[in-house]
C-alpha cells in the first residue's frame, strides 16, 4: 500500500475507528480480538502514533519452514499486524488432470498417492471409488473392511503430522518426535501389508491389493490399545499448554458463513462449529454400519472456529478413528479381497463424482469416460486448496506471528494443492 | 470417443441384481424439482431453456443444463431458496469432451450442508471465445476455482476480481487441458520432450 497524498487535517479528533456491532467483517460473535480486529485507518492512525509509518509488503515462502511446503505468501504487514496475504502456488504442479487424461485407468493409481502424501490411502480410495461407481462393479466386503481400516489408520497418521507440526510452528518441540513415534508404528503396519511407506496404491479399483498377512490384524488391535493411551499424553503435552493455549486460542477465527463461503471442509469446516461430516451424511463403503461421533469446535478455550478448535478437532477425530478400527476388526471376516477386472480396463460411458471425507477434507475425484481406456476428464477436487484460499480472509488482522498459527491451523499439504 | 463401451461385468439383470454404485445417490436433488425451482415464476430462467442430462445408460448422475449468459442468477438462487441452500461450491470443473467440439462446458458441482444435498449444473461456452460471467460474488471459493479454469482451458470470467494463472507459471503458453493442446518443447531452455 502507498502512503496515503492527503494529509489528514491535524486539528481532527484523534477517535478510534468503532464499527457498530454487526458490520464490517465479523459480527457480533466472530469477532476478533478488538485491538486486532480493524487495523488503524491510514490517516487516523497518524493522528494517534503522530508518526508516518508505511505498510510493508514481504515474502513469506516458499521455503519457509512453517509453510509446510513450497507456499508463497505475499504479506502486508503494519508493524507486527498482517493487513493484507496474498498466497501463490503451484511451485510442484505436476498436472495431474493432465497425465489422468493420457494414462489407463489403472495406471493413474499412483498418481492419487502424490497429492495428499500424507493420507495416500484415502485418496486411492476416492479415486478407486470413482472409477468403481463407472465400472457398477460391487467390492467384496473384506476389501471393504481392509479399506476402511487403513483408511482411518492413515487419517490418524496424518493428523499426528498435523498435531506434531502444529507444535512445532509454535515453538514446541517435543510433541513432534512422540507424533512421529506413533506414525512409525502406522508407517511400519502399512509396509507389511503393502510394502511402501508413504504411496502405497494399495486400495486399487475392485478391491485391495491383496489380502492381510497372517497376524497383521491382531498387530492392528495392538497399536489401537496402545494409542489410546498415548493419546492421552499427547493431550496433556500439547492440548492444555497454556504457552499453546493463548498462542491458538481467539486466533484466527473463522466464522461459519466464511467457512462456507469459502468450501472449507474438513476439521476446518468443524473447527468453526458445523458437524458436517461425510462418512456420517453421506456414508460411503461401510461407515454406516459404525458407531463414532463428529468432533466440532466448541469455543472451550476462546472463541468457536479458533485455531486451537481446528487443532481440538483433529484430536478428537483419532480417537474416533480408532473407535471405527475397532469396530472394523470385530466385524472382519474371511473372503476374497479383489473383484475380477480385466487387465485393459475400459469404463463404460459415463461420469461420477465421488467426495470422500479425507484428513483435511472432501477429496473430490470428477471423472468423465467415453467408454475408452483413458479417461475423457479427470478432475480432482483437493480438500488443501480450498482450504488454503481463506487465508486472504483469514490473515488480515491478526499478527505476523500468529500467521504462522493460522497456516498450521489449516494443515495444507502442499501436493495436494498444486497436484 | 465412440469405440463401444465393454463393461467388464455382466448386465444386471432385474432389480435385486443392480449393484448399489448404479443407483442415484440418496444425497442427490431429483433434477426435476431442481428444473422447477429454477424455472419457477420470478426465477432466472425458462423452463424451456434448461436440459436435463443423464449420462450414459444408467444415469449414475445427471446434469441440468442452463443458459450460460444468466449463470450468476441461477447460482444465487440454488445458493438461497430454502430448497436448494447451495452454500459450497465443491469444484468448478472445465471439460474439453472432444477435439471437435466447438464447445467447452462447465460444470459447477455444488453441495448443501443443511440440506445434506448435492447437484451438478452445467454450462456450454463457446471454445473459440470461452467467456462467461463469475460466480465470485455468490462464493467465495468460486474464486480460486475460476482461476483454475483459466488457468488450464482460457476460459475468461466476466467480472472476476483477480483473474490470472494459479497454477502453471505465469508466462506459460497455452491452456494445457484443451483436446488441440501441443505440448511444448522447451521452457525457458529446459527440454520438455
Amino acid at each position: 500500500m502507498v502512503p496515503s497524498s492527503e494529509t489528514p487535517a491535524r486539528g481532527a479528533a484523534a477517535t478510534l475507528p468503532v464499527k457498530p456491532a454487526g458490520q464490517g467483517d465479523y459480527d457480533e460473535d466472530f469477532n476478533l480480538k478488538p485491538k486486532f480486529a480493524t487495523p488503524l485507518a491510514r490517516n487516523e492512525r497518524e493522528m494517534v502514533m503522530d508518526v508516518r509509518t508505511q505498510d510493508m509488503e514481504m515474502n513469506m515462502g516458499p521455503q519457509h519452514p512453517s509453510t509446510h511446503g513450497v507456499l508463497r505468501l505475499l504479506l502486508r504487514v503494519d508493524g507486527e499486524i498482517v493487513t493484507g496475504a496474498v498466497p501463490y502456488i503451484g511451485y510442484i504442479h505436476r498436472c495431474a488432470e493432465k497425465i489422468g487424461e493420457s494414462v489407463e485407468w489403472i495406471q493413474y493409481l499412483p498418481y492419487t498417492d502424490r497429492y495428499d502424501y500424507l493420507a495416500a490411502m484415502n485418496n486411492n480410495l476416492g479415486y478407486s471409488m470413482a472409477v468403481e461407481k463407472l465400472l457398477g462393479i460391487e467390492i467384496p466386503e473384506r476389501a471393504m473392511y481392509i479399506r476402511t481400516i487403513c483408511a482411518e489408520l492413515n487419517r490418524i497418521g496424518s493428523h499426528l503430522i498435523a498435531f506434531g507440526t502444529y507444535g512445532l510452528d509454535l515453538g514446541a518441540f517435543t510433541p513432534f518426535f512422540y507424533s512421529f513415534r506413533e506414525r512409525e508404528w502406522i508407517l511400519s503396519l502399512f509396509e507389511k501389508i503393502c510394502g511402501a511407506r508413504l504411496t502405497y496404491s494399495y486400495i486399487r479399483i475392485g478391491g485391495v491389493f491383496n489380502d492381510s498377512p497372517p497376524g497383521w490384524l491382531e498387530e492392528v488391535a495392538a497399536f489401537c490399545n496402545d494409542f489410546e493411551e498415548k493419546w492421552k499424553e499427547y493431550n496433556d503435552l500439547l492440548s492444555e499448554n497454556s504457552i499453546f493455549v493463548s498462542r491458538t486460542a481467539n486466533v484466527g477465527v473463522i466464522s461459519v458463513e466464511d467457512a462456507l463461503a469459502f468450501g472449507l471442509t474438513g476439521p476446518c469446516l468443524r473447527g468453526s462449529g458445523i458437524a458436517y461430516d461425510l462418512r456420517k451424511a453421506q456414508p460411503y463403503e461401510l461407515y454406516n454400519k459404525f458407531e463414532f461421533d463428529i468432533p466440532v469446535g466448541s469455543g472451550r478455550k476462546g472463541t468457536v472456529g479458533d485455531c486451537w478448535d481446528r487443532y481440538d478437532v483433529r484430536m478428537q477425530e483419532m480417537r474416533e478413528s480408532v473407535k471405527i478400527v475397532r469396530q472394523c476388526l470385530a466385524g472382519i471376516q474371511e473372503g476374497p479381497t479383489l473383484a475380477k477386472l480385466s487387465a485393459a480396463l475400459r469404463v463404460p460411458a459415463g461420469h461420477a463424482y465421488v467426495g470422500i471425507e479425507n484428513p483435511r477434507g472432501e477429496l473430490g475425484h470428477f471423472v468423465i469416460s467415453g467408454g475408452d481406456k483413458k479417461a475423457i476428464r479427470l478432475r480432482v477436487r483437493g480438500p488443501s486448496f480450498c482450504n488454503l484460499s481463506i487465508l486472504p480472509k483469514a490473515l488480515p488482522g491478526t499478527m505476523l506471528a500468529d500467521a504462522v498459527a493460522v497456516i498450521g491451523s489449516i494443515d495444507i499439504v502442499l501436493g495436494e494443492v498444486d497436484r | 470417443m465412440a469405440s463401444d463401451p465393454k463393461p467388464t461385468t455382466p448386465e444386471p439383470k432385474g432389480a435385486a441384481a443392480v449393484p448399489r454404485h448404479w443407483l442415484p445417490s440418496p444425497w442427490d436433488h431429483s433434477l426435476e424439482k431442481l428444473k422447477a425451482t429454477l424455472s419457477s415464476p420470478g426465477g432466472p430462467c425458462d423452463a424451456n431453456d434448461l436440459k436435463i442430462v443423464p449420462w450414459g445408460a444408467k444415469q449414475c448422475e445427471g446434469y441440468i443444463d442452463v443458459p450460460a449468459a444468466k449463470i450468476a442468477d441461477i447460482c444465487k438462487v440454488l445458493r438461497d431458496d430454502p430448497d436448494c441452500r447451495y452454500e459450497i461450491v465443491m469444484c468448478i470443473s472445465g471439460v474439453d469432451y472432444s477435439k471437435e467440439d466447438d464447445k467447452l462446458a462447465i460444470i459447477y458441482h455444488l453441495l448443501s450442508v443443511a440440506n445434506n444435498q448435492r447437484a451438478q449444473i452445467r454450462a456450454w461456452v463457446p471454445k473459440a471465445a470461452p467467456e462467461i460471467d463469475t460466480v465470485e460474488g455468490v462464493w467465495a471459493a468460486a474464486n480460486w476455482h475460476e482461476r483454475e479454469t483459466y488457468d488450464f482451458f482460457g476460459v475468461v470470467f466476466r467480472g472476476h476480481s483477480d483473474l490470472r494463472r494459479i497454477l502453471c507459471p505465469e508466462d506459460w503458453v497455452g491452456f494445457p487441458l484443451l483436446k488441440d493442446y501441443e505440448f511444448p518443447k522447451e521452457y525457458h531452455g529446459i527440454s520438455c520432450v
